[in-house]
């Protein structure tokens, strides 16, 4: 019987801050399918294409509507025009200034640091220090298993897959997608699936619902 | 009025959710209440300004997963 999707909430949003350059692509798609997997909600900055809205106050939007945030600061290192990118260190704050100084259900934000080595952002955040800082090592497995361990202990999950059973079905997924998107309901490029942030979400969505039924 | 007998099976899987809007309940025409958890348990997305159908997309996922 077909029926209503439950609903995105507060308590089921988790706030993706990564960069989105073609290098860690591998890493933020591994981490949006294993969200989605364990029953939450993945919002992030590139799901609004509104050029007449200021990115700042989107993701401040944003964030207001996610209870729980993952913050990739593993490229925060100097950048082709030899400057350093500041963005996902600024946003983190961002969010852990709305746990501290919000008030209601902004108390609750629940916050993952991420880095590509453990102890590396004490050379260039150390303000950080006393967080509880995960390492990815630069590879979308570990990154998986990273969040299931950190989302798997949440009173919102929904799903009880393991690590191992997400990375199996996300592989499922990656494999099926060059098809899926072929399919005249569908009807685009992986690349233009993947460009349009809601659009892909969604076919991971009903890609993992097919999964469970 | 007496209660109906409840499936114990169906009500372990409702409970493997965690979600009690996941699931629904009908009387069966034998009069026994079945539970079955929904399709999309547990499942959610923020798809805002997206023009696909999530029905649509669900029957491409089983046409591709099926290999037609």
């Amino acid at each position: 019987m077909a029926s209503p999707t439950p609903a995105v909430r507060y308590e089921n949003s988790v706030f993706i801050n990564c960069p989105f350059d073609a290098r860690y692509k591998p890493i933020f798609e591994a981490i949006v399918f294993a969200v989605q997997d364990l029953g939450f909600a993945v919002r992030c900055a590139t799901e609004r294409d509104d050029s007449g809205e200021v990115r700042l106050h989107k993701i401040m939007d944003i964030i207001a509507e996610c209870k729980y945030g993952i913050h990739d600061i593993s490229r925060a290192e100097i950048n082709v025009p030899d400057l350093p990118r500041f963005n996902m260190p600024y946003e983190l704050g961002l969010f852990m200034g709305c746990q501290r100084y919000g008030v209601g259900k902004q108390k609750s934000k629940v916050t993952l640091i991420l880095d590509s080595k453990r102890y590396r952002y004490q050379e260039f955040l150390s303000d950080i220090a006393g967080q509880d800082i995960k390492a990815h090592n630069d590879d979308p497995k570990e990154a998986i298993r990273v969040v299931r361990k950190w989302l798997g202990s949440t009173p919102e999950r929904t799903k009880r897959h393991g690590a191992t059973a997400i990375w199996e079905r996300y592989q499922q997924f990656e494999q099926a997608l060059p098809t899926l998107c072929k399919d005249p309901d569908i009807n685009m490029t992986v690349d233009e699936l993947k460009g349009s942030f809601v659009e892909y979400v969604q076919v991971m969505k009903n890609f993992i619902i097919v999964l469970d039924t | 009025m007496a209660k109906a007998p409840v499936n114990k099976s169906t009500n372990k899987a409702r409970n493997a959710t965690s979600n009690k809007s996941a699931s629904s309940s009908t009387i069966s025409s034998n009069g026994h209440r079945v539970t079955s958890v929904r399709d999309n348990a547990g499942v959610v997305a923020y798809t805002k300004g997206s023009r696909l159908k999530d029905s649509a997309v669900r029957d491409a996922v089983r046409r591709v997963l099926k290999g037609e």
